[in-house]
């Protein structure tokens, strides 16, 4: 997925950017950031409780 | 690298609905402003108050314990967490512990309150034996009740002057737009950011109603925060439908939840202005402040013959 928005990578899993959140190798980033070969994504999911 | 419209250091987040990105420090920033913002429009907590917080560990309410317990220390009042230990197994009893760690660390006062002494029954057992006799009701109905009814209780022992719930944008959102589903015209004129004084009952106040969920998630990770991210194993029907249904609605139209907020609050004066007045008096089964003679919470409870 070179290139592609982190945004792009959760349309294609499925994933509401409102219900998780996303750390790219460690660090916390806004899902229009860019990705690059080899970057390590998490994604958290946020939405809890009841 | 994207950067932070207001100072230009790495963005961690991107608000959507206001155009911008933030970085971890403006982040933090304003979601403590819009915190203290609400506190003093709303006149949420006077001074020299005690502030009662339920706190459950998850993220919402441990991050509005940081908060308030932060705001408190400035304007001199004292603050206590409750939790309600309603008996979920696999849920509760993993949070708990997250509630009680953050409760010490911030050296607030800790109540623990469970449906099991309180009620005689786990919520577990309640589902079971509601499921046995055929009870239309949802767990969450038993649940939301109950534990509101304990919060009250739990706040009045402890003196407290307000009971502050870590109820969010979406949370709010969502039961705005529930209540507008269900007809539920009683229900809806009750939401608010303070739910005034009335014999019997400790004043709410949703100080964190104005915080989406997701800013209020990312406070606590770049905080380092420790909370309990989990979903209720009984969390599902409407409720996750609506919710589903705004998170995607936002997505395609950004500000909606925002927009949902601010109409109802506008509408409010006008729908508490068609509702007749009534009185409270006292559950003659447990004392609590009810309109008929059994509260809800024991209302629930006799049909199960609990």
């Amino acid at each position: 997925m070179q290139g592609a928005k982190i945004a792009d990578l959760l349309r294609q899993l499925n994933y509401n950017p409102d219900v998780v959140a996303v750390r790219c190798n460690k660090k916390i980033v806004p899902e229009e950031e860019r990705l690059t070969n080899g970057d390590i994504v998490e994604i958290i999911p946020i939405v809890t409780g009841g | 690298m994207l950067k932070c419209t207001f100072c230009g250091r790495r963005a961690v987040y991107n608000r959507r609905y206001a155009g911008t990105l933030l970085c971890d420090r403006c982040l933090i920033k304003s979601v403590k402003r819009r915190f203290w913002r609400a506190v003093a429009e709303h006149k949420l907590i006077a001074p020299n108050e005690k502030i009662a917080v339920a706190v459950s560990g998850g993220k919402d309410s441990v991050v509005a314990l940081h908060l308030i317990a932060g705001y408190c220390k400035n304007k001199n009042c004292e603050v206590a967490a409750v939790t309600i230990d309603e008996g979920i197994k696999g849920y509760r009893n993993h949070s708990l512990p997250v509630a009680r760690e953050n409760a010490e660390e911030l050296g607030v006062e800790h109540l623990i309150v469970s449906f099991k002494d309180a009620y005689g029954a786990t919520l577990d057992e309640i589902v079971k034996v509601a499921k046995k006799r055929k009870s239309r009701q949802h767990p969450c109905t038993y649940c939301g009740v109950m534990r509101r009814s304990l919060l009250n209780r739990a706040a009045r022992e402890l003196g407290a002057d307000k009971l502050a719930t870590a109820h969010n944008l979406d949370d709010e959102a969502q039961a705005i737009m529930l209540n507008y589903v269900r007809g539920d015209f009683s229900r809806l004129h009750r939401l608010g950011p303070i739910y005034p004084p009335r014999e019997g009952f400790v004043p709410r106040i949703k100080p964190m109603r104005e915080i989406p969920e997701k800013e209020i998630a990312l406070y606590a990770l770049l905080k380092d925060i420790k909370v309990h991210l989990a979903v209720c194993p009984y969390a599902d029907g409407i409720h996750a439908e609506i919710r589903d249904f705004l998170n995607d609605f936002e997505v395609k139209h950004p500000n909606t939840k925002f927009m949902i907020l601010k109409m109802f609050d506008r509408m409010k004066p006008y729908i508490a202005q068609t509702l007749p007045s009534f009185e409270l008096q006292k559950c003659r089964s447990c004392g609590e402040p009810t309109s008929g003679e059994l509260c809800k919470a024991c209302e629930l409870l006799k049909e199960l013959y609990i």
